[in-house]
């Protein structure tokens, strides 16, 4: 019975009824809920509202009424058990489960059934193409412009669907501005920042060219925020902690070094270029040189127009310079060659005289300024030498000065000799007085500081510890969640094929074990028909027996006293084993009657007939009281 | 030179103070290149001309204001004979979009530099068949780059197997790591 009370109460909660998760049997329903799930099981199966509260009324007539109605109801539906008000009222177990087994059967098979057995994620997917595929190929074509952005309601049974691509856009950010800065209130925005978020600023939807890109621009400025978040504290974490620096300090560092490197290679990438572009350039020299080289030399071979034309202008400047020179130097070639020759002759000994003389008076000069450089130093001797000297002078002078008046002069020196030995003295004493406690404090100090760091250095540890053990944390609550949504997820996948899995599987189980049950009935069927065979047989043979010896003792017995005697003992004994056997069998038939009693007495007593009873007393006292109320209230109206 | 850029501030005038400050923002955002100022909107007010001549001189102080960068003496002293309140307009506007500005004049200089990667956008496909293969099933990435070159984006579609997009991610991966090497 538990499984059927169990299929019972899964498909009345598929249906909405609000059956509390610790309730496993019907045993345990109360009259409340018994009439709720039944009123909204007719519901349900009729697929309209029914005039039938959903809860229990507070007043006897009105659940006697609405017991009534619920049974009608059940009636129509086509129950062919007994039913009535009690049935819900005064609920025993077996009707109530023939009643629910009855709705349940007769419940809108979709709701009930479950959904086809679970399949592989891509076979969904395969299969979910398929079936939009053959949707699309099957409705007709639609002119794009009846369409709102693609987007069309219609198939069988008709659904929204995108159709086309046309109206497709790319995924395209563009920067947004916002105000920042406003989320700390106790740092004051600048009034020409405030007067322009308040009045200039466009709004986000405004800011972008096309107003499709203003989702995107959103999603990837809030992603751009927080990937940079998460970098910086994993450099935070991994770097920062490490150089003990304020988070400014750490990042005016950093911005310094990056700064400083980039500089560096642009300096260098400068120089390279630099490098490659003066190279370049003498190699372009050399090219244009080359190319006039080739100009000149290669006059004769063909070339264009241009070219021709060029070379014609320069023939004629050659011709031209030719005649100039002509013109102007009468004298032979030879003449002019060898004045050239002395004339260069000249110069070049006019010039070696001028690079020797320019050699001797470099040498002079070195040799001025080497000599300079003596003197400078031979003044600096001297002045040293002067100052001492001085000095001497002075020392002898007051020596001298104080000679005349010699012992008492010596005796004033002794004095202030004494006496700022004295002093000294004191003023050693008085530094270290001063110097013991400071030095005291000194090392007390040090020692301090040396706490602190070790201290700092510890808590720096803790800190890396507790951020370790924070990240963990949050990775594991992820990961929780995460199996917390797979499992989820699983378990309702799981329930729905488990319900008609195990349904099956269950009903197999009890289809073989009443086989089982059959087989073994069969056997003892066979078995007390072969018993009942042999009794017969033996009841036959008796009588044969017995009949067999009744005459022939009969036939003694009129010759023989003694044997008539026998005759006698036989027939009684014939007769008691009869009775004996009568008795045998009377027993039995008593003891199945009282078996049959006892199931009946077992069937009323699931009745509740006591419980009941003594409800349905209570149930008429309230009635009754009701009844005198309204009584009342009649009478005082008239 | 300067004279018609003197002409173009002077006639600002024209406007009152608070159509002026919107105006100025709007310049500056053209300045960032976010939206665009329409000349229908001040069609009333400015010739065609007169309206070029303004743009021009507002947004070349704007820049040089921030790339000097002036202090408010010499502001004041470029804005000429503007009356005193459009001249505070003028200073609390450049100190309003300070940062923006710079970021810009910024961008910027970096395009001098080579091609790179603004954005990025994907679809996914899945090829089912073919006119030879009646079932395919291969995911395919239609990938579009946007890949900045000086002054232009062009966009770069690709489409890509699993393995391609494998190759790609990769080679990224690479790049991210030289730059993260960089910056620490």
């Amino acid at each position: 019975m538990e499984e059927v009370d169990k299929i019972i109460i899964v498909s009345l909660r598929t249906i909405g009824c609000d059956i509390e998760d610790e309730i496993a049997s019907l045993k345990e329903f109360s009259t409340e809920l018994i009439v709720s799930s039944a009123v909204q099981c007719i519901k349900t199966i009729l697929k309209q509202d029914v005039d039938l509260p959903n809860t229990l009324p507070g007043g006897m007539s009105a659940r006697f009424r609405m017991g009534t109605g619920l049974a009608n109801y059940i009636q129509e539906l086509g129950y062919k058990g007994e039913i009535g008000y009690q049935t819900f009222l005064y609920s025993n177990e077996s009707e109530i489960r023939k009643v629910f087994m009855f709705l349940v059967d007769r419940l809108p098979k979709d709701t009930v059934e479950t959904t086809e057995e679970p399949m592989g994620s891509s076979a969904l997917l395969q299969r979910a193409i398929a079936s939009t595929v053959l949707r699309q190929m099957n409705s007709p074509w639609i002119s794009p412009n009846l369409k709102k952005d693609s987007i069309t309601w219609r198939g069988k049974p008709p659904m929204w669907q995108r159709e086309g691509s046309c109206a497709m856009c790319n995924y395209h950010a563009s920067k947004m501005k916002f105000p920042s800065g406003t989320g700390d209130l106790t740092k004051k925005v600048p009034k020409e920042l405030k007067s322009y978020y308040c009045e200039c600023l466009p709004y986000i939807t405004n800011q972008t060219r096309n107003h499709k890109d203003t989702a995107p621009s959103i999603l990837e400025e809030i992603a751009s925020e927080i990937s940079a978040q998460l970098e910086w504290e994993n450099e935070w974490n991994s770097q920062g902690l490490a150089s003990r620096l304020s988070e400014q300090e750490y990042k005016a560092k950093k911005r310094q070094r990056i700064q400083k490197r980039l500089a560096e290679t642009l300096r260098q990438d400068f120089k390279r270029s630099q490098e490659a572009s003066s190279s370049r350039s003498a190699q372009d020299l050399q090219q244009v040189l080359d190319k006039m080289g080739s100009r000149t030399s290669a006059g004769k071979t063909k070339g264009s127009r241009f070219t021709h034309t060029e070379q014609l202008v320069f023939a004629k400047d050659e011709v031209v310079s030719q005649i100039g020179t002509e013109a102007e130097k009468p004298h032979t070639e030879e003449e002019l060659q060898k004045k050239r020759e002395e004339e260069v002759l000249g110069l070049k000994e006019e010039l070696e005289s001028l690079s020797s003389k320019l050699d001797q008076l470099d040498l002079e000069v070195k040799k001025y300024s080497a000599g300079v450089k003596q003197m400078e130093e031979e003044i600096t001797t001297q002045t040293r030498q002067n100052v001492e000297k001085e000095e001497n002078y002075k020392v002898k002078k007051r020596t001298l000065d104080l000679l005349p008046d010699a012992e008492n002069n010596i005796a004033k020196l002794q004095g202030i000799v004494d006496s700022s030995a004295q002093k000294l003295v004191t003023l050693a004493n008085q530094w270290e007085k001063h110097r013991v406690p400071l030095i005291e404090q000194y090392r007390e100090l040090k020692e301090l500081n040396s706490k602190k760091e070790s201290e700092a250095e510890k808590k720096l540890e803790e800190i890396k510890v507790f951020r370790q053990k924070m990240k963990e944390v949050a990775d594991d609550a992820r990961s929780k969640e995460e199996m917390l949504k797979h499992l989820n997820a699983e378990y309702n996948s799981m329930n729905k094929d488990e319900k008609r899995s195990g349904y099956t599987k269950r009903m197999m189980e009890i289809m073989s074990s009443i086989k089982k049950q059959r087989a073994g009935i069969d056997k003892v069927l066979t078995d007390t028909k072969s018993i009942q065979k042999e009794i017969n047989s033996l009841s036959g043979k008796l009588d044969r027996t017995f009949t067999v010896t009744d005459e022939l003792i009969f036939r003694d017995a009129k010759r023989d006293e003694s044997v008539k005697k026998a005759y006698r003992y036989l027939a009684a004994l014939h007769e008691s084993c009869e009775q004996l056997v009568q008795t045998v069998a009377d027993t039995g038939v008593i003891m199945r009657e009282i078996r049959e009693l006892e199931d009946q007495i077992e069937n009323e007593s699931k009745n509740k007939v006591l419980s009941n009873l003594e409800k349905i007393t209570s149930d008429y006292q309230q009635m009754k009281k009701e009844n005198q109320s309204m009584v009342e209230k009649i009478k005082h109206k008239s | 030179m300067a004279n018609y850029k003197e002409e173009g501030l002077q006639s600002l005038k024209k406007l009152d103070v608070k159509a002026v400050t919107k105006l100025l923002h709007g310049l500056v955002d053209n300045v960032c290149k976010r939206g665009h100022l329409h000349y229908q909107d001040y069609d009333q007010t400015w010739s065609l001309e007169e309206w070029f001549d303004l743009v021009e001189a507002v947004e070349g102080l704007i820049k040089a204001a921030i790339r000097e960068p002036l202090n408010k003496d010499q502001i004041y002293q470029r804005l000429g004979s503007l009356p005193q309140e459009y001249q505070s307009v003028f200073m609390e506007v450049i100190n309003a979009r300070r940062s923006d500005i710079h970021q810009q004049l910024v961008t910027d200089t970096n395009l001098i530099s080579k091609s790179t990667l603004k954005d990025f956008d994907w679809q996914i496909k899945l090829a089912m068949a073919s006119d030879k293969l009646s079932s395919i099933q291969e995911p395919l990435l239609n990938l579009d780059l946007d890949v900045q070159n000086e002054a232009t984006t062009e966009i770069h579609s690709l489409e890509l197997t699993r393995e391609d997009l494998k190759n790609l991610i990769s080679s990224l991966e690479g790049a991210n790591r030289a730059v993260q090497q960089w910056k620490t």
